[in-house]
């Protein structure tokens, strides 16, 4: 009897992670989709032979300039900075056992934009230097949160709230700087906050790259303490945990992701908040979904840009059809919430 | 006791305003001592410069009065009615929904007068905050929707969902079009500085409505305050109050926010601080929000130049940055309610 208990239990463990597995590869083979769509599709659409051609450092008139110097740094800089959205949200959302704590929504992601712009438009600087100072920023504002939010007993409430006054002052900031910016700037810089792959140059690329690999390898690393802190605030004690340092670890690594992610294409709304609900719907259970949230974070930004260049008359940066998706989306987990405690 | 406090709070306050009346007349790029003002009203010539400086000061000053008493007045009736400590245009998304509708009219339909921009205004505040507060306290699959159900975590987010909608939506009309830009950012930043004598009187019969509706609701707001049940039981149609209590809430927001953008958090801070010294009793509590909306706001923009110089910080951003601390402070105290 107990041993066929175990049995189920095993087979039952053996499907999920197999699911988890298929729906692993699945979310990559379309993310790999997105990605050669836009390397092949644009104003002058080459077939996948010349792209790769290309890719392998054959020298071809025109292709070499626009699949080289355009469309792959586009496509990393897209790619990269979804899976760091995505792992981001989603390490938030899972220790704050929340949907709504996102870094988006608690005012992180504006607190890298206030200094990045602020570096940027005032300061005149580009490159790194925006990129440390915009993780220093939204480190400062998420410190700032979790030591509000922490006094009087930790509640996630709090900190969501805490968060989103926080967002309105910076916003403050940001439309302030946008304000008192000469107008020969100002478009460069209404774009960059809306969040655009426009302009991004290969050299922006490697030390992103290793920025969000080293980040997403500790959280993998950390991601069974992930779980566990997801199971409330006393069980985590109970099981030997630190709670309080293991989330103060996490909050960190996430939100290098994501300030990192926004120095570079700037805020790109609602990726962060959309990829970790839309990942655990698919694996359906509880599981570690760190992975899975990126490729979601990857897709989502990738098919939007792909929207924002192509679908409309007008070419839209990225983060506005994010945005534009992510709204409706949010409204709906927000009655969703309304029906489960009323 | 209360009784003594309350007196003392508000003869203070009114004292207050009165020194800030006469700062926000003084201060500025060029400070004018308060001798040479006191003669130049009168009419003596004493600086050539001064009569232009003070022309322009007056509108300003005249324009920060109202907008502080709009937006006291409007904050306290939006907390009373929704009976939420956080209820505020910032917070609620009006803001946002007033400058996408007016950036449309912009846009779409060459809006340009300020009458136009007013009522854009109007309306935008007034479909959003609709929307937000629905979206908060709807139930799906019950259909109903219970004003009970929005408690301020929710409002809050609903908000938030609302303003990034909002935002998204204003970036796609306005990134194609850089005129749009232009006219827009200098709107975007609350500020009191750009009022003329003209567009003051076009609000002014809406602000004097919203006043009044205000002051007229207060028996029954008072009545709402003990539970929807206790106010039936009273004698108040719940429904008709919220209604017109929401309406003078749009009204005095939305035509103060045409006229000067978004200026957040007045109407946040300024009930909490008074129900500290003059109790719950809105009889009390929405002539005094009004009274020290004011004195906030003049005092926030006197603040903004001072620190500004030898420009100015536009009073949204002084008003954001006081503000957001005293949100947080609330948020601390008030029971937050669970998802």
């Amino acid at each position: 009897m107990t041993e066929n208990r175990i049995g189920i239990t095993e087979a039952g463990f053996r499907a999920r992670r197999s699911r988890g597995r298929r729906v692993l590869a699945i979310l990559a083979a379309l993310g790999l989709a997105a990605a050669c769509f836009l390397l092949v599709w644009g104003d002058q659409v080459y077939s996948i032979g010349t792209v790769l051609r290309v890719l392998f450092g054959e020298q071809i008139k025109g292709a070499s300039y626009a699949v080289n110097t355009i469309r792959v740094p586009r496509v990393l800089v897209g790619a990269l900075a979804g899976f760091a959205f995505g792992v981001a949200g989603n390490t938030f959302q899972k220790i704050l056992r929340n949907s709504l704590a996102s870094p988006d929504v608690m005012g992180v992601t504006s607190g890298a934009s206030a200094v990045a712009i602020f570096a940027m438009m005032v300061l005149g600087l580009s490159g790194a230097v925006v990129s440390v100072l915009a993780v220093a920023g939204g480190m400062a504002v998420a410190l700032l949160i979790l030591l509000i939010s922490q006094r009087g007993g930790f509640s996630v409430n709090k900190m969501i709230l805490t968060g989103i006054g926080m967002q309105a002052m910076l916003q403050a900031v940001i439309n302030f700087i946008i304000l008192k910016t000469s107008d020969y700037n100002i478009s460069d810089g209404l774009r960059w906050l809306s969040g655009s792959l426009n302009g991004v140059r290969m050299k922006d690329v490697p030390v992103f790259a290793v920025v969000v690999i080293v980040t997403t390898v500790i959280i993998l690393l950390l991601s069974r303490d992930i779980q566990i802190l997801g199971l409330g605030e006393e069980l985590p004690v109970t099981l030997g945990m630190r709670p309080k340092l293991m989330r103060f670890m996490l909050i960190l690594s996430s939100v290098v992701l994501c300030a990192v992610a926004t120095a570079v294409t700037g805020p790109l709304a609602s990726v962060a908040f959309m990829a970790g609900p839309i990942s655990v719907r698919l694996l359906r259970t509880g599981g570690t979904n760190t992975l899975h949230a990126g490729f979601v974070g990857v897709i989502i930004v990738l098919v939007s840009e792909a929207l924002g260049q192509f679908a409309f008359s007008t070419r839209f940066p990225v983060g506005v059809i994010t945005g534009i998706i992510g709204a409706p989306y949010l409204i709906y987990l927000l009655l969703g919430m309304n029906r489960r405690s009323a | 006791m209360k009784h003594k406090k309350a007196w003392l709070f508000i003869a203070i306050s009114f004292a207050m305003l009165v020194v800030s009346l006469v700062l926000s007349l003084s201060v500025g790029a060029r400070d004018i001592p308060i001798s040479d003002l006191i003669a130049t009203l009168r009419g003596e010539s004493v600086n050539a410069l001064y009569a232009p400086i003070l022309t322009k000061r007056i509108i300003r000053t005249v324009l920060g009065l109202l907008a502080g008493l709009a937006l006291g007045t409007a904050g306290c009736v939006m907390q009373s009615i929704t009976r939420n400590p956080i209820a505020d245009p910032s917070i609620l998304g009006v803001n946002s929904g007033a400058a996408l509708f007016v950036v449309s009219g912009i846009a779409f339909f060459g809006a340009k007068t300020p009458g136009q921009y007013i009522a854009l205004a109007l309306a935008g505040a007034g479909i959003i905050s609709v929307l937000v507060f629905g979206i908060a306290s709807f139930v799906p699959g019950k259909g109903a929707v219970s004003y009970n159900n929005a408690n301020p975590i929710r409002l809050a987010l609903a908000g938030a969902a609302v303003s990034t909608a909002c935002s998204s939506l204003i970036s796609t009309v306005m990134l194609p079009r850089t005129n749009v830009t232009q006219e827009f950012r200098f709107w975007q930043v609350g500020s009191i500085s750009g009022g003329t004598w003209n567009n003051i009187l076009t609000v002014l019969p809406l602000l004097v409505v919203g006043m009044v509706l205000a002051i007229l609701l207060t028996p029954s707001l008072n009545a709402l305050a003990l539970g929807d049940d206790i106010a039936t039981g009273l004698g108040v149609n719940v429904t008709r109050t919220r209604a017109l209590g929401a309406l003078s809430g749009v009204l005095l927001c939305g035509a103060i926010t045409a006229l000067t953008g978004p200026i957040g958090f007045v109407g946040l801070m300024v009930p909490h601080l008074v129900r500290i010294f003059c109790g719950v009793d809105l009889r009390v509590q929405i002539p005094v929000s009004a009274m020290d909306g004011a004195l906030l706001l003049i005092l926030a923009d006197v603040l903004g130049r001072y620190i500004g110089r030898p420009g100015e910080l536009e009073v949204g951003i002084v008003t954001a940055f006081l503000g957001a601390p005293v949100f947080i402070l609330v948020v601390r105290k008030a029971k937050v309610g669970k998802l």
